[in-house]
């Protein structure tokens, strides 16, 4: 390999994995954002908390872009990873074509509903409602995005899938995905709520700072309670699949991989540290509520790196084994 | 490894993807031609000291914003989403534009980001206008930019040009005809935004405000489709010599457009006051008439080609063709349960779902082949398929192999004989006529041992009229290569009898299914082909393409599907020739 071609692939690598990470954060944060909305105009009406209507009111102006960020990167991410993983992503996508085409629908649903749910709107007292249809929205896109990741992994499936692309919905991978999406985008939501929070704290914005600061160890408390979850959900799936997934990094030789695992075993335990620091009302609640959220990319995108090249290792080693029939005529061959 | 075909028929798959293109053409214009108003009104506003020009700018502006995230963002998924299903060969132009598109994505983030601070800064950087102002700039250049890259795969697939000589990838984005179609796609954008502002204008209150706003809007919409008349000939005169027949259609827009280009400038910027609801819907309609005979000069690529001179519409490239004559089209992959090749039928089937169906997709349904008039007899698919670059030019190449095409011959006339169209067997020819031969000086050689020159020349089939007549010349009078098989004609039965015994007798054995080779597409014609018709897509799933255990001769369709079976010594034996002819079809052909 030349080094501009070596380059090439490594910049690709690092372009899909950047876009895979952001792609999967910003659809966290589509399903986040409805359910923490309403949630926060439920008992904002409740307990009559001006605070509780503000973050509300933030979290449904950032939908929009939310919104952007998904149908951006996700065609970024499809595009990058059907150039290195064509065969999979391309036969899961036209297995499952009439699902996967439910997911820009249930996105435009989305945008759509959010607009209406706004205060500027004529219909805007129905928001709890329109929100609510808005998180099932988020929910049904996690659900077939998720699907259509285990079926692109789990190639035992597609005969399956061929049959019946509803099949997919009973698959273990599928259920260990959907468990894991779902905890992420808790952990994804409570790490908005803190960066919402952290806003009270500038001058500018003329919000109390108490308020800003419960608003931190609002969205703390599930980020660490669901970051745990998500660990132990992961732990022990793969306990029971004899820890296949460990070996596969240890076993790869890979230094590149190694390496990534390390950070990210250090990514997840520095910032379930933090987490659990705010809680304790312990450091600086702004710069803490920051550095998780830098904390909570870098996981990501390591994460996500990580599997990416898990299967580009093992494609890569299938290609350096050359074939018996090859080397059987060769002067010096075994 | 193979990827599945998409179970949708392809005219409502050209269908879906002609409309989704063209919500994604519009709404794509309506942006990128909506920034340019919206910053120019910006610009009116800092002179004039006018608070409306900047309320027209603001309120437009997050108008466009929702419509590009709503609008292009939802068509341009479901557009991509739908184009690679149907068309999964589509990864060739992300291949080819790979760099571009790269470049594209960077451009488009940058504008969305910016796009994004444009619109929320309206107060904050009320201070900073000339920063405000530069992401509006950056906003628009960004958008105007990225789409150029569609515009541009879009105008290579008519015409790569000289990409086809040097691969080169500066070659494929400026193509010769990218730069008419770029310009023509611009300028309907900044009319098309032109309409949809006024169609804003007519609603304001104010009926000066209204009418400056559509006088200042008619004036850049009116010059900008006279533009676009202009550069829709450009266009046209490339195409043309390109060979691709789109002066009517697009000679049509070019009308359209400078009678809308007059309108507006004659009425609705001479006497704005007067421009109301009416003549507004008018122009609207008009321009979005005009996009949709852009998207079909772009969409409609005439020919054999998706990608002239490179790929079929069946998404096989040119260049691949001798590669799959020796590999053939089926592999083997993931998602089949059985990765054997399928027997002759199925895999006739799934020979005529990779290169047929894009164009014949009727003809899986039941009964939907029509009564074709270049196969008239059994064998003469398989002869058809041999001279498809003079008998059918809108595919001139067959890809796949040897056996792929005798299964795709065995496949049509298996669906022509369940579609009603009973090909009878071969004529007999007649006997030669006598040949004058000149007397030489010297006594002429014996018969057995002239020159192949000297024989006379075969005669053509005789027309149905005579078939019944020549039917019943004796066997003498056929030609060698019927008298070599006659052990085997004895033992066949006539092709429709067989069909019928087939429905009602237990399988044959092994034996004498080899052995009534001939019968072969009769006898498994009711059965397979129908699951076939069910569904078409690829190799038959498990159960669709099976042959029922009442006629299913198992072991000889295996054997069909045997290598050895492919060399044309045997399978291309045309079941005709072994046969009788069979005066009942040739009568009810009559």
């Amino acid at each position: 390999m030349s080094f501009s071609a070596t380059t090439l692939f490594v910049s690709g690598h690092l372009a899909t994995s950047l876009a895979v990470t952001f792609f999967a954060l910003f659809i966290f944060t589509l399903v986040a954002i409805p359910w923490l909305a309403a949630h926060m105009r439920f008992w904002g009406n409740r307990n009559r908390k001006k605070s509780y209507f503000t973050s509300a009111d933030l979290l449904v102006q950032m939908s929009m872009p939310c919104l952007a960020g998904v149908f951006f990167f996700g065609m970024v991410s499809f595009h990058l990873v059907s150039l290195r993983h064509s065969s999979a992503l391309m036969t899961v996508i036209i297995l499952m074509a009439p699902l996967v085409v439910a997911v820009p629908f249930l996105c435009f649903v989305w945008g759509a509903f959010f607009i209406l749910s706004r205060k500027l709107s004529r219909w805007a007292e129905n928001d709890l409602l329109y929100l609510l249809a808005v998180g099932v929205a988020a929910a049904g896109a996690l659900v077939i995005v998720t699907a259509l990741i285990a079926g692109a992994v789990d190639k035992s499936l597609w005969p399956n899938i061929r049959e019946n692309a509803a099949s997919v919905f009973v698959s273990p991978s599928f259920l260990f995905g959907l468990v894991a999406a779902g905890l992420a985008s808790f952990v994804v939501g409570g790490i908005l709520l803190m960066l919402i929070g952290r806003r009270s704290f500038f001058w500018e914005r003329g919000v109390s700072v108490s308020e800003g600061a419960f608003l931190i160890q609002m969205g703390a408390a599930p980020s660490l309670f669901a970051a745990i979850l998500l660990i132990g959900w992961a732990g022990s799936w793969w306990l029971a699949g004899g820890l296949k997934p460990l070996r596969d990094v240890i076993f790869s030789g890979d230094i590149v991989l190694l390496s990534l695992s390390g950070v990210l075993v250090v990514g997840v335990v520095a910032m379930l540290e933090m987490l659990a620091s705010v809680l304790k009302k312990k450091g600086n609640a702004p710069r803490t509520s920051f550095t998780v959220a830098v904390l909570l990319f870098v996981v990501v995108f390591f994460a996500t790196s990580i599997f990416l090249r898990l299967d580009l290792s093992g494609a890569l080693k299938r290609v350096q084994v050359a074939p018996k029939a090859m080397t059987q005529g060769l002067p010096g061959a075994r | 490894m193979q990827l599945p075909y998409f179970d949708i028929s392809p005219p409502l798959a050209s269908g879906l993807l002609f409309f989704l293109s063209y919500v994604f053409m519009t709404t794509s214009g309506l942006v990128a031609g909506g920034f340019v108003y919206v910053l120019i009104a910006q610009i009116r506003g800092i002179r004039s000291m006018d608070p409306r020009w900047e309320q027209f700018a603001r309120t437009f502006s997050t108008h466009l914003f929702r419509l590009a995230v709503l609008g292009v963002g939802l068509s341009g998924c479901l557009l991509w989403l739908l184009f690679v299903s149907v068309h999964p060969a589509a990864a060739e132009l992300l291949r080819i534009f790979e760099i571009p598109v790269y470049i594209g994505w960077l451009l488009l983030l940058a504008s969305t980001v910016s796009l994004f601070i444009y619109i929320n800064t309206w107060s904050r950087w009320r201070e900073y206008i000339s920063l405000h102002l530069l992401a509006g700039l950056i906003t628009v250049a960004g958008l105007w930019l990225a789409l150029a890259v569609p515009i541009s795969a879009g105008a290579f697939s008519l015409t790569p040009h000289f990409w086809l000589n040097t691969f080169l990838t500066r070659n494929a984005v400026f193509n010769p005809s990218f730069a008419p179609t770029y310009l023509v796609w611009s300028l309907w954008a900044l009319a098309m935004a032109g309409g949809a502002g006024m169609l804003w204008a007519i609603n304001q209150r104010d009926d000066i405000w209204r009418a400056t706003l559509i006088e200042w809007l008619a004036k850049w919409a009116g010059a900008a489709s006279f533009a676009c008349a202009g550069t829709m000939m450009w266009w046209i005169f490339i195409l043309f010599f390109e060979g691709l027949p789109v002066i009517t259609l697009a000679g049509e827009i070019a009308v359209v457009s400078v009678c809308l280009g007059l309108v507006l400038i004659l009425w609705a910027v001479r006497r704005p006051e007067s421009f109301g609801k009416f003549p507004v819907a008018i122009v609207t309609a008009a321009l979005l008439i005009q996009a949709g005979g852009i998207q079909s000069i772009r969409s409609t690529s005439p020919g054999p080609f998706l990608i002239q001179g490179h790929m079929f519409r069946n998404g096989i490239l040119i260049a691949d063709i001798g590669k799959l004559a020796d590999s053939g089209i089926w592999k083997p992959a993931p998602w089949r349960t059985d990765n054997s090749p399928p027997y002759k039928l199925a895999l006739g089937a799934f020979s005529f779902r990779a290169q047929c169906f894009v164009c014949h997709s009727s003809w899986t349904a039941e009964g939907g082949v029509p009564p074709l008039s270049e196969i008239k007899y059994l064998g003469d698919a398989n002869q058809f398929l041999d001279e498809l670059p003079t008998l059918h030019p809108a595919l001139p190449v067959l890809a796949g192999s040897e056996r792929e095409k005798l299964a795709l011959a065995h496949y049509i006339e298996t669906r022509l004989a369940e579609s009603g169209t009973a090909l009878a067997s071969r004529p007999p020819e007649p006997p030669p006529a006598p040949v004058r031969v000149k007397k030489p000086a010297m006594t002429a050689p014996p018969p057995e041992k002239r020159s192949e020159e000297e024989k006379p020349a075969p005669i053509e089939a005789a027309p149905s009229s005579e078939v019944e007549k020549s039917a019943t010349l004796t066997d003498a009078a056929k030609p060698e290569k019927s008298e070599a098989k006659t052990l085997e004609q004895d033992k066949s039965p006539p092709a429709e009898a067989a069909s019928d015994e087939t429905k009602k007798t237990p399988p044959p054995s092994v034996e004498s299914a080899q052995g009534a080779s001939a019968t072969e597409p009769v006898k498994a014609s009711p059965t397979p082909a129908v699951g076939d018709a069910g569904k078409p897509a690829e190799t038959p799933a498990p159960g669709a393409g099976k042959v029922p255990e009442a006629a299913k001769p198992a072991p000889a369709q295996k054997e069909d599907s045997k290598p050895s079976d492919a060399s044309p010594s045997k399978t291309q034996a045309p079941p005709p020739e072994v046969k009788e002819p069979n005066p009942n079809a040739v009568g009810e052909k009559k």
